[in-house]
């Protein structure tokens, strides 16, 4: 069974305007997303600013309140888990955040830091925690001396390794890793995932890695799910999803990424995508990329088409919401030169 | 600890995505990721080394102090108030003591160097700041008076802050109708004209001076409570925040622990400020008659006794207390005006 199951998620922000505070637009953050994560897996979330990965991220560990949808961690609802329920959850999932600057208090010693939890759910006795933060920090490469400081005291490196060592502090099972990496310094970059990839195995860690770095997200992922404005447009196993992209959006991304070669550089197609990505507030209709989308069809525009599995890559659990997927570069479509039928929308009842 | 992938073994170079590693330097023969390592590794250690030795990067106190001291006026204002707390102090000691005071003679005892006139003696080398209508000693009662006025400044203000910061807070954190109920509240503080609010809460409570602390204390929390409201909206959407709470912290906890402390460099000044206030309020009260009650001196009531000798010619009764009053107040403005530079970020340069 899978760890973490996320069914339909949906948040959706209302925007208020006037002083009566009417509710005049409604801003899809995340809408209707589903996946699952395998217990010592890592699943990637790709995406570009404002796609609502991170939103997706705190609403799966209930920090923001989802609009709709289901979550169940090891078998527990925690949408709908009571407050006692909730602290017990609180224990197994944990997050690192991407700014190691804001995530840490200025007022608070690291060993504060790091040992809140344990005082919070009252885990040992407190010469018992005090040794557990020095283990913690050791294990993060930081060392006990460092436990009696204030964070305005290390660099963003350093300052990132205190937020992993605070998440890992109960023994978690899952780790929501909000962009971690993302605002370091390139030459820490490579220490950090080193770091996390070491804990997981370690601590036998499940993580969900959300990053717009795609080459991030390919080294340290199992899975990944390519998430625009606020769906997922496509979700595969790693190196299936590299190898052969299927969804367009995919397709861009990947072409955008450099490559360390400057003659297969220059030879390469290149896939640029026009306009910007739409406001959140106003999605397109059908398709949400479909304003974008080089292939897309007069179909594009009346519905969203459903994540399907393509067929193509058995074993893969690969999937895409596209009417109109890549061929394979043996010039097969993943299943028929057909529109991908499966993908079309279930007709509504009654409709 | 390596940076190859395991799961793809082999890879061509040719790969747009050779793994995590090479995006950051790119290199066939060399293994430059490990010199990317190294070289990160001796970046950390030279912060490290930073942080240890001495220059450590520089505190919100330091650095305030190290603006502060540029500021001689509010340096000025510091050695008032530092003056005024031992002298203040003093006499709070001294009131429990068997005498009662500590000043050349007692404050209200009558009949020194009482002139045939009635109207006091002037300044002398036995009464340096002379005597009043009824002999007494305006040194002695100047003196006394200003352990009124500490009092007055420190559980006045410390009431407000007690209320200030807790419905601040609270107020700011979960918004919506308690942030409305809470906010209209203090609007309503500070709609109504302040002096007769206190006069209003006194009649309530009774005359005597513990009611003047209380009245001026309930009466300043809205100033508090508002002013840390805003600095709790910027806080409260800090990640350390929504750390906490992923950790399962309690929303007290949060607020008290997390949010509170961060939002306390506006209140530091507002102190300063408020306790200026508080004394200034007091002589307020007790000039017109509300508040300490005779004998008993402070500064506001010297001030309404005196001022008709003044008229007279007597000057010396009404002077030296409207000094004392009015250097203490400039004091803390001018500390606290120099505490709110200080700690602008917006005029450091």
């Amino acid at each position: 069974m899978s760890l973490l199951e996320v069914r339909d998620l949906t948040k959706h922000f209302p925007i208020k305007t006037g002083i009566l505070k009417r509710q005049t637009g409604t801003v899809y953050a995340v809408d209707g997303i589903s996946f699952s994560v395998d217990r010592g897996e890592t699943l990637g979330l790709v995406g570009e600013s404002g796609c609502g990965k991170s939103t997706a991220g705190r609403s799966i560990l209930r920090l923001i309140a989802a609009t709709g949808g289901e979550v169940s961690f090891d078998g527990v609802d925690v949408m709908r888990a009571s407050r006692s329920e909730m602290q017990k959850l609180r224990r197994d999932m944990q997050i690192i955040f991407q700014d190691p600057y804001a995530s840490l208090n200025p007022r608070m010693r690291v060993r504060d830091i790091v040992g809140e939890s344990l005082k919070i759910h009252r885990v040992g006795t407190p010469a018992e925690r005090r040794r557990h933060v020095f283990e913690l920090l050791e294990t993060v490469g930081l060392n006990a001396e460092h436990a009696e400081r204030y964070p305005h005291e290390f660099s963003g490196g350093q300052r990132q390794r205190i937020g992993i060592a605070r998440a890992l502090a109960l023994n978690p099972k899952l780790i929501i890793c909000d962009e971690p990496v993302s605002a370091l310094d390139v030459s820490i970059r490579a220490q950090v995932i080193n770091l996390l990839e070491d804990l997981q195995d370690e601590f036998d860690l499940t993580y969900v890695f959300i990053a717009h770095d795609l080459s991030v997200v390919k080294h340290i992922s199992d899975r990944v799910a390519v998430m625009y404005l606020g769906k997922i447009v496509e979700i595969s196993d790693s190196g299936v999803l590299y190898d052969r992209p299927q969804h367009p959006y995919t397709e861009a991304l990947l072409s955008a990424v450099p490559i360390p070669d400057p003659h297969t550089e220059r030879a390469r197609r290149r896939i640029i995508l026009e306009g910007d990505v739409p406001s959140p507030a106003a999605p397109p209709s059908g398709c949400v990329f479909h304003p974008r989308c080089p292939r897309a069809r007069p179909i594009c525009a009346e519905a969203m088409p459903r994540l399907v599995g393509t067929g193509g890559d058995a074993g893969a659990r690969h999937e895409v919401a596209c009417y109109f997927p890549a061929r394979f570069a043996d010039g097969r479509r993943s299943v028929a030169d057909e529109p991908f039928a499966d993908a079309r929308p279930a007709p509504r009842p009654g409709a | 600890m390596s940076f190859d992938d395991p799961r793809a073994p082999g890879r061509s170079a040719h790969d747009p995505l050779d793994d995590g590693g090479n995006v950051i330097v790119s290199s066939g023969a060399v293994d430059a990721r490990d010199a990317a390592e190294v070289a990160g590794e001796r970046l950390e250690r030279r912060h490290e080394e930073q942080a240890g030795d001495g220059k450590r990067p520089l505190t919100l106190w330091s650095d305030t102090w190290r603006r502060l001291k540029r500021n001689h006026l509010a340096l000025v204002g510091l050695g008032i108030i530092t003056v005024f707390m031992i002298v203040g102090m003093i006499q709070v000691v001294a009131w429990v003591t068997p005498k009662g005071y500590l000043a050349p003679y007692p404050p209200n005892a009558t009949n020194y160097d009482l002139s045939p006139e009635g109207r006091g003696s002037p300044p002398s080398w036995s009464h340096p700041f002379g005597t009043d209508y009824v002999g007494r000693d305006i040194l002695s009662r100047t003196l006394v008076a200003t352990r009124i006025s500490l009092l007055v400044g420190v559980i006045a203000v410390a009431i407000a802050l007690i209320i200030g910061l807790v419905l601040g807070p609270i107020s700011g954190y979960y918004g919506g109708w308690v942030d409305s109920v809470i906010m209209r509240l203090a609007d309503i503080f500070f709609a109504f004209p302040y002096i007769l609010f206190v006069l209003l809460i006194m009649v309530v409570l009774g005359p005597g001076f513990q009611n003047v602390f209380i009245a001026i204390g309930i009466l300043g929390w809205a100033t508090y409570a508002r002013l840390n409201r805003g600095s709790v909206l910027s806080v409260k959407a800090m990640e350390y925040v929504e750390a906490a709470r992923a950790q399962g912290a309690s929303d007290l906890r949060v607020i008290f622990r997390h949010v509170l402390p961060n939002t306390m460099a506006p209140i530091y000044v507002a102190i300063a400020m408020g306790i200026g206030g508080a004394i200034v309020t007091e002589a307020a009260l007790s000039y017109l008659g509300i508040g300490i009650q005779p004998p008993d001196a402070s500064w506001g009531k010297m001030i309404s006794d005196y001022l008709s000798y003044f008229w007279a010619g007597s000057w010396w009764m009404l002077t030296f207390p409207s000094i004392a009053l009015t250097v203490t107040v400039f004091g803390f403005i001018s500390f606290g005006n120099g505490l709110r530079d200080a700690t602008d970020p917006k005029l450091k340069e």
